[in-house]
Formats: structure tokens, sequence, C-alpha cells
């Protein structure tokens, strides 16, 4: 049975197969990770906001060394617009078990704006076989004055041969869109507040829509959208992305949180 | 099947909206919500009497519901209004969703801050004794007034035993700090200044839990979230076995 399942997996998890699968509704799935590379760095796509007088904090951890004793390797950080056309690249030593990075107008080029980002660890696996990251990482976003309110990474989007040397293409595959359109609701009441402003981005390469409510918007790929909503019952989000969850930022009086959908 | 559960402490309330609905918009309306507490070696299961509308039950935190935990079942799956079992069970499969199926739980003080997170203790992570670990920077605000660390066990036997937690430093090969924590419980830990250095890692012995970090500023404003569990920094075959490692090599320095 083993021995029947080794032959099969390859097939089932290859690039054809997930599109077969994902076609016809069979073990469909929303992220497919690369099974036929070695080695690689696996990235979300990440939002950075300085808008509204917004900073972000970037943090991330030093996963070569720590799971696998890599020491002295970069990352190589890629900045989008919200349109998704690529802002600029920059690759920082990893001194650190963790690094924080901030992400301000003047990181930005004086543009108060928002997009996404990605990240990707480099370095030389060498003769090592099977070093495979999905840095997670965490996210705080500073509005005005406030503590940064941090979250986790929640959507893997692209990837990074690390077997090609210093040759940088990013992969943008992870992510998968399907033919039938999903429906999430966010299991928040959002009555409470002010108002609330939910970001969204495209993580396939394929372009999307996003129904909230009444309103439709079209994703690029590696673009995003913010959008403002005022007291919905429940909030219900469609999309041929299966899995469109935004990153919820909610406001009262002058404090404001910031979570996962 | 999904528990939920709260994270106080002094000056910090807290609110669980738990949802009457899936998130693809199903709803089950037979569905109760349900308490779990320990009483005399058991637990002891009651149906909440809370405030509720037709998409969500709130259910607000005090010194008496501190430890309770949550969860939604139909009356003839938990058995009656007011029943004692030995074992927490899986009673259904309603919050068996994908994503996952959540309760948002946002604490507050009283200068109006507040922040909140999409919470969740699966069913499968009750059954299992184990050690979990935590990266002190990756979530601590070093400039806020108040930094804690709240660590949430949930397991299936009706226990309230301590178990140990420790500060640990990766390079230094030291405990820097140990801690009592106690199952079925939320643990409150106090960090400081001297805690956040990138090679510092929280680990248990004895117990799982969700670690998450509380930060207050001087202003009244919070932070509020819990880091991943380390698995899902990495893939591949060998991937738990590089987890086992890192856990390892942490248990040892504290035993």
């Amino acid at each position: 049975m083993n021995y029947l399942k080794s032959l099969v997996e390859p097939i089932f998890n290859s690039k054809t197969g997930v599109l077969l699968r994902n076609t016809v509704g069979f073990k469909r799935t929303e992220f497919a990770l690369p099974s036929n590379i070695k080695n690689y760095s696996c990235s979300d796509l990440f939002f950075w906001r300085t808008d509204q007088n917004f900073r972000t904090f970037f943090r991330f951890s030093d996963i070569p060394n720590t799971y696998y004793g890599i020491e002295n390797s970069q990352v190589l950080l890629i900045f989008y617009n919200k349109y998704g056309k690529e802002l600029f690249r920059e690759i920082l030593a990893v001194n650190d078990a963790v690094t924080e990075i901030e992400i301000d107008k003047h990181k930005m080029g004086e543009c108060e704006d928002y997009g996404t980002f990605s990240i990707f660890h480099l370095f030389d696996p060498g003769e090592m076989n099977d070093v495979k990251i999905t840095n997670r990482c965490y996210v705080g976003y500073q509005f005005k004055n406030s503590l940064p309110s941090f979250v986790h990474g929640n959507l893997l989007a692209q990837y990074l041969d690390l077997s090609v040397g210093n040759n940088y293409i990013i992969n943008n595959d992870v992510a998968k869109v399907f033919r039938n359109p999903s429906t999430y609701i966010i299991q928040k009441n959002f009555n409470s507040f002010d108002y609330s402003e939910l970001m969204f981005c495209n993580p396939s390469e394929e372009n999307i829509w996003i129904e909230v409510h009444e309103k439709k918007i079209e994703l690029l790929p590696k673009s995003s959208a913010l959008i403002k909503i005022d007291h919905p019952k429940l909030l219900k989000i469609k999309s041929n992305l299966p899995m469109p969850r935004p990153v919820v930022f909610s406001f009262k009086n002058k404090f404001f949180d910031c979570h996962h959908g | 099947m999904n528990y939920f559960f709260f994270s106080i402490k002094d000056g910090i309330s807290a609110t669980l909206e738990i949802p009457k609905f899936q998130n693809c918009g199903k709803f089950a309306p037979n569905y109760q919500l349900f308490s779990a507490d320990i009483k005399d070696n058991n637990w002891i299961i009651k149906v909440v009497d809370c405030e509720e509308d037709e998409n969500f039950h709130y259910v607000k935190s005090c010194k008496d519901n501190e430890y309770s935990i949550y969860f939604l079942a139909t009356l003839s799956e938990v058995g009656g209004k007011n029943v004692r079992v030995e074992k927490l069970l899986n009673y259904n499969e309603f919050s068996n969703t994908s994503p996952d199926y959540r309760a948002n739980l946002c604490v507050s003080n009283l200068a109006g801050g507040f922040s909140s997170y999409q919470s969740e203790y699966p069913f499968n992570m009750t059954l299992r004794r184990g050690s979990i670990m935590s990266s002190i920077s990756t979530l601590g605000n070093p400039e806020a007034l108040n930094n804690t660390l709240f660590i949430r066990n949930v397991f299936c036997e009706p226990i309230n035993v301590e178990y140990s937690g420790y500060l640990v430093c990766k390079k230094e090969k030291v405990v820097k700090k140990r801690y009592v924590l106690c199952s079925n419980e939320t643990s409150i830990i106090k960090l400081n200044s001297e805690d956040f250095n990138p090679n510092h890692y929280f680990i248990t012995k004895g117990f799982l839990g969700v670690p998450i970090y509380f930060s207050e500023s001087s202003e009244g404003h919070l932070s509020f979230e819990h880091t991943h569990p380390p698995h899902s920094n990495i893939h591949g075959l060998h991937r738990y076995s590089h987890v086992a490692r890192l856990k390892n090599e942490l248990l040892k320095i504290v035993s």
C-alpha cells in the first residue's frame, strides 16, 4: 500500500495533478507547495501600509539557523504597490534569531499608501536536501501613536528555488483559484465599532474577484485593496479565491485593533 | 470540534463572541452554548445563559468564569442541561471547518483600548500532553508599559495540576526563569524588558497550550496575538523531526 502511495503521491501533488484536482473538484487544494523542488523558501504575501498615519513593523525569525543550523544567511524582501507592481527589492544579512524591520513612508519613498511584500531566505543549501521554509512571520500595524497591533502571516503566495544559485526567480503559483466561487463569513460582530477596514490581496498568479456585500473588486496578482465597512450584520465575502480572508482593522474612538479575518 | 476560552488579568476583561454559524454561512439552529468547569474531579457541563442574537453568543468574563471553556452542541449530544462527565468529549463535527471555526476573543481595558484575535482550542489538542515553544521576541512589545504572556491549556481530564514553563536562552544554553503553570487554566506570565532577547524562547514541560502575547501602552492601546506552532515555519518530509530536535534542545537545557 505504501509503495502504491509513493508512486501516486508525486503525480497527485504535481502541478498538473493539482490543476486536475481543482478543476474536477476532487480533493481540491487552496495552496500547493512545489513537490518537485528539493529546497525552497516560501513566503506569505504580507501587507504594508503607510497611509492614514500608519506604520508597519515586520518581524521574521532566522529559520535556516533555528531549524537547519545554517548560519550567515540573508533575506530577500520584495515590495509591491497596491496595483501589484514591484517597487523595489532589498537583501539583508540576518544577524539575529529575530529581526524587526520598520516600514514607514520614508522607506517607501515618502509614499503614504499600502501594498504587499514578501520575504525569502537566501543561502546555499549545498548538499542539503529537503530544506523547505515557510516562514509565516508577524506584522504589526501602528496607527498614530498606538502600540503596533500584531497579526501573523496567513496567505502562502510565492516561493524561490534555493538550488539555482543567485538567480532570484520568484514563482507565484502557490495559491490557487477555483472555478466555483467560495463564500466566507468572518466570525465576528462588526456592530460595536465606529468602522472597520478590510485589507485584501491577491496571492495567486491569476486575476481574482472579491465581492463584499454589494461591492465587487478585481485584483491583479500581488495587488491589494482596502475596503471600508460600517456596521454589517454579517460580513459575507464571495470570491473565486478559495480563502478570501482579509486582515481586519477595526476602529473605535481613538483606539484600533487588527487581526486576521 | 473546538472549545473556546478566556484570557484575562487585573484591569483587563474579555468578551467571547461565539458564532452560531460556520464560516461558509451554514447555521445549526438546534445548537446551544455549553460551558465546562472542573468540580470534584469531574467536568460539569451546563447550558450557558448569556446575551445572544441571531448570529452570536456573547460571553463576558468575570471571576467565576475565568477558567471556563465553551462549546456548541445540542442538548441530546450532551445529555441534559446540567451533566457531569469524566472527560471532555468530541460532541460533534459542527466546528470542524476549513478555514478553522473561530470565536472572536476580545480583551479590553478601562481606557477603552481593545484588541482581539480569532481563537479556538481544537479538541484533538485536549487529548495530548507534551510541550509547546514560542519565541519571545516575535510578538512582545518591549516599549509597552505591560507585557504579558498568557498560556492557555485545556486538557481532557478534569485536573488542575501544576506544570512548568521556562524562559530559556538558546544561545547561552541556560534557563533564565522558571514559571509554575496550571493545567486547565490560563496561566499569566509577566514579561520584563530583559526577557525580550531574540535568543529567548518560552517552553512548557508537561502540557500543551496556546501562547498568547498581550501588550498595553501607557495610553491604553493594546496588542493581543498568538504565535504560530513551530511546525508551520517549515515543510518537507522531516518537518516534525526538525521541530522535535529544536524542542529537545530546549528541553535538555531545562532538565
